[in-house]
């Protein structure tokens, strides 16, 4: 449905027809943020709200995010839960292997600074962005699913944002 | 929990090697040298009036000044009884043999015991980490002298 909302927006009416001027950073960038597929990872209690977000009550698609399974097709990355010290060399790796460019969204307390495992913990991670640069923090333990497409919906605008003059193979970010 | 006769003919057997220690009503407990370990577990598995056939837990305490201790949790499926068997350990040098050759489930456990208290479990076949990270270079964290600079400890009120 986004095309009919906005395509008007851009469209030249001529006789006989119409044309489209625009550029082509605002469509990159509008396909870009309208399928923002993201990677079906999930560490702990945070990955079931996920999971209630992406279904029917809720709905991710309705945003045109869909789930992927695989790191390649994905655009964004969930940090849905704790991270431990050994799952954090995996997480990294998992965020590698996503294609540039990639966002990365701190689901929940943990993913932001530890969360209750921040005080008398050997093995948790304290926050996610001490490995993999992050985009969005949502707050809560875990937040609800409102607060996620929020969050979602925030990526989205950075998406919005890009400038194709940015990107570059070593400074995607 | 173990009939308090078969206990006792344990305790007899194995003598002054073993001790006997008052965790009823909970469980049936026996306190044992390490050197005595295989010994008993071996007796118990295959005496059939014990029958004990499933280990349910091993883990391992750390008291500090008095010692470390390894704790075994042995039932049996057929006979329907369970016996905990304790063993105190010293705390400079924690040593156990393992007992993988008479419970195979006890591998994981060990190899728990050992990147968390750092018990030397002799004759493990594979002792690397199995819950740390496998570049875990900060010690033994769950002794309760552990710190580390990236360990927050939760503040006294």
């Amino acid at each position: 449905m986004g095309v009919i909302s906005k395509v008007p927006v851009f469209l030249e009416k001529t006789p006989g027809g119409g044309i489209l001027l625009t550029q082509m950073d605002k469509v990159l960038n509008w396909s870009r943020s309208s399928s923002l597929w993201y990677l079906l990872f999930g560490t702990a209690c945070c990955a079931i709200e996920m999971m209630c977000t992406g279904a029917s009550r809720y709905d991710f698609d309705r945003l045109g995010m869909i789930f992927r399974a695989s790191p390649r097709q994905a655009d964004l990355m969930f940090v849905a839960g704790t991270i431990t010290y050994k799952m954090a060399d995996r997480v990294k790796i998992l965020y590698e292997q996503m294609s540039e460019p990639r966002y990365v969204l701190a689901m929940g307390g943990c993913a932001v600074r530890g969360g209750p495992f921040y005080y008398d913990s050997y093995s948790v991670l304290k926050g996610i962005d001490l490995v993999i640069p992050v985009d969005v923090y949502i707050p809560g333990c875990p937040p609800r699913p409102e607060s996620l497409m929020e969050g979602c919906i925030k990526v989205m605008e950075k998406v919005k944002k890009e400038k194709l003059a940015d990107w570059s193979s070593d400074s995607a970010k | 929990m173990l009939s308090d006769q078969l206990l006792t003919q344990l305790l007899e057997k194995f003598g002054d090697k073993t001790q006997k220690l008052e965790l009823k009503p909970v469980q049936a407990a026996v306190l044992v040298q390490a050197q005595s370990l295989i010994e008993l577990v071996a007796y118990i598995k295959e005496d059939e009036n014990y029958a004990i056939d499933y280990l349910s837990s091993v883990s391992a305490v750390d008291y500090l000044e008095d010692g470390m201790e390894m704790v075994y949790h042995f039932s049996s499926t057929s006979k329907h009884h369970g016996l905990t068997i304790k063993v105190k350990l010293d705390r400079a040098k924690p040593e156990i043999p393992t007992i993988i050759e008479h419970f195979p489930a006890a591998n994981w456990f060990e190899r728990e015991a050992w990147e968390l208290y750092g018990i030397n479990i002799v004759g493990h076949p594979e002792l690397k980490t199995l819950l740390l990270s496998e570049n875990w270079d900060k010690g033994w964290p769950m002794r309760r002298d552990w710190d580390d600079e990236d360990f927050v400890r939760f503040p006294e009120f």
